[in-house]
């Protein structure tokens, strides 16, 4: 069965037509040993969206998932996580999502790539002018689920800060896909932030920040 | 799996400082406020926390006129669409302070600054009451079943209250989690007699009925809750993993306090039928408000929205108060 309906399959076409400028690559690292379930979804979605625009490019790697995440120099060591599917961004690999980007956060997911085809950031100055000065390399991962509406408003604009300045990592996780990575780090309300700098935790939260306020508070702790 | 998707631009650009109208507030009243405004030709801003306000929190709304079911954030999402259509600047932000300016009103937001209008209409809506007990801090103590709901899945969860708002938690949650106990300080409901029969028939909710929660406990978070029968006053511990709680909603009224916007005994701000407040050009709209004889509800709220906006349009462009 197709994981996109035939509606949303039309429409992501015309938005993509009317939207793509450059090409984007997009790398799915599958993970059937340890998430068979979840990687076969986002192999089928994947070559949906593939078959929709000659401007994506995706890139499946199956390939053993801890030399991969060693080759990629994730450090996902530090958090724990051995596990897949994972979603890279070729031409940011400071953008990643551990787990699919489902219900509420698949526009975003849509957004990033349009986005990023275009170079567009879309954000206040001031939030642009804040992280534009952020100096050290900070790791800020967004705890989500798929139901959770007020949850884009993190991812969106932590995504939008990794375009920015390259400083930035925006992992985002899943939460109910990756419990233990949840449990790690507390996450009983979504959403929940957690700024880390080599490796610990510098700052986390619960709940939403409107983007200046995120990025002055990212700002704030990158001395710390 | 059900993957929906809209899509929203924004181009980056400078925002302008002086509009007709500024909204505070992105729930269904500020955004009706919005579509009306927009369609009288007024220059409006809307700063808002979020696109929705507490639209996100229903998982399926049934009792809006027109819809037979509409997921609360995907009427959201219609509502912004609409007012993007009709020229109404959304903008994400806090607003942390609005003062006359003589005829102006200067509307100071956290990121972007001060703006200025002719009228502003406050649609802040309300927040969710906290229980004041010990505890309540704990991590896994939570004011949304929507966002959390899945993070709690085969967990045993508490929901605290007994209106709409609680059952619409409780069943919500038992989709997920399994156990669910709804704890009510009485033996009958305020809830919609429809949402009690339904969780009644369903099996993973309990209900412990005439008590309190009067305490939570846990180490990194909560793993226990202290009820208390209100009766006999005995108590009881129960093992939980999470709580949810409903017991009301608070008005966000607080920032206009200091401007001497006259606010009733419980918070809400005190308005005429036609949304006006005793402070010329200022006006209020949806929860935040003394109106609707208590019935908290979407289109109560978008009806209050559409008469702010004809207030204000009256205002600015009739010179009418
Ligand atoms: C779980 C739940 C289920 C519900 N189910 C139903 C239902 O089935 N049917 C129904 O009709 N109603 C339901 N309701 C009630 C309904 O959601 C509310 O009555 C309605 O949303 C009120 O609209 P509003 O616009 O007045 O306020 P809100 O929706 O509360 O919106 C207020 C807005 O103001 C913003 N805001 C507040 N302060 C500031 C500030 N300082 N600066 C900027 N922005 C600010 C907030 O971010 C928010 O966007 C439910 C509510 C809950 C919580």
């Amino acid at each position: 069965m197709a994981v996109l309906s035939d509606s949303d399959k039309e429409a992501l076409k015309k938005i993509f037509e009317e939207n793509l400028n450059s090409e984007v690559e997009i790398e799915i690292i599958l993970d059937y040993e340890k998430n068979p379930e979840v990687s076969k979804i986002a192999e089928e979605l994947f070559t949906e969206i593939k078959s929709l625009s000659n401007k994506i490019l995706i890139n499946f790697v199956r390939s053993d998932i801890d030399k991969v995440l060693e080759e990629k120099k994730l450090r996902i060591d530090t958090y724990g996580n051995r596990k897949g599917p994972i979603i890279i961004f070729s031409k940011y690999p400071n953008i990643v999502w551990y787990g699919l980007p489902a219900g509420e956060e698949f526009p975003v997911f849509l957004e990033q790539i349009l986005h990023i085809s275009s170079e567009h950031i879309h954000l206040p100055l001031e939030a642009a002018k804040v992280i534009h000065e952020v100096s050290r390399p900070l790791d800020i991962l967004i705890f989500v689920t798929p139901t959770c509406p007020y949850c884009p408003i993190a991812t969106h604009g932590s995504s939008m800060f990794s375009m920015v300045n390259k400083n930035i990592r925006t992992i985002i996780v899943e939460a109910t896909e990756f419990p233990e990575l949840s449990e790690k780090f507390n996450v009983y309300a979504v959403p929940k932030i957690a700024i880390l700098g080599d490796g610990k935790v510098l700052d986390s939260w619960e709940g939403a920040l409107p983007e200046v306020e995120f990025a002055r508070r990212i700002k704030k702790v990158e001395g710390s | 799996m059900t993957i929906a998707f809209s899509l929203q631009f924004q181009k980056k650009e400078e925002i302008d400082k002086e509009w007709d109208v500024i909204i505070i507030g992105g729930g269904p009243a500020g955004y009706t406020a919005a579509i009306y405004c927009g369609r009288y030709k007024l220059k409006t801003l809307i700063i808002t926390k979020d696109i929705g306000g507490l639209l996100n929190e229903i998982s399926v709304l049934e009792n809006y006129p027109g819809f037979k079911k509409i997921r609360g954030s995907e009427l959201a999402k219609l509502l912004k669409e609409q007012a993007d259509e009709v020229g109404v600047k959304t903008i994400l932000d806090e607003v942390l302070r609005v003062e006359r300016n003589g005829e102006k009103f200067k509307v100071i937001s956290r990121g972007y600054g001060e703006f200025y209008s002719k009228a502003v209409i406050v649609a802040t809506g309300s927040a969710r009451r906290k229980l004041g007990v010990p505890g309540e801090n704990l991590p896994g103590v939570s004011y949304c079943a929507e966002c959390d709901a899945p993070l709690f899945k085969n967990k045993v969860v508490a929901v605290v209250g007994g209106g709409s708002t609680a059952f619409h938690d409780a069943l919500v949650l038992s989709e997920h989690a399994s156990k669910v106990y709804i704890i009510h300080r009485r033996e009958e409901f305020r809830a919609e007699p429809i949402l009690v029969e339904e969780a009644k028939r369903n099996p993973k909710i309990d209900f412990l009925l005439n008590k309190v929660v009067v305490e939570m406990r846990g180490k990194e978070k909560v793993e226990e809750i202290v009820v208390q029968d209100i009766k006999t006053n005995d108590k009881i511990t129960l093992k939980v993993d999470g709580v949810f709680v409903s017991i009301g909603m608070i008005p966000v009224s607080g920032l206009f306090q200091e401007m001497n916007v006259n606010i009733d005994e419980n918070g809400y701000i005190i308005v005429d039928d036609c949304m006006k407040t005793n402070i010329e050009g200022l006006l209020a709209a949806g929860d935040v408000t003394n109106k609707g004889c208590g019935l908290k509800q979407v289109i109560i709220a978008a009806g209050m929205g559409a008469i702010a906006a004809l207030s204000a349009f009256m205002y600015i462009k009739m010179s009418k108060w």
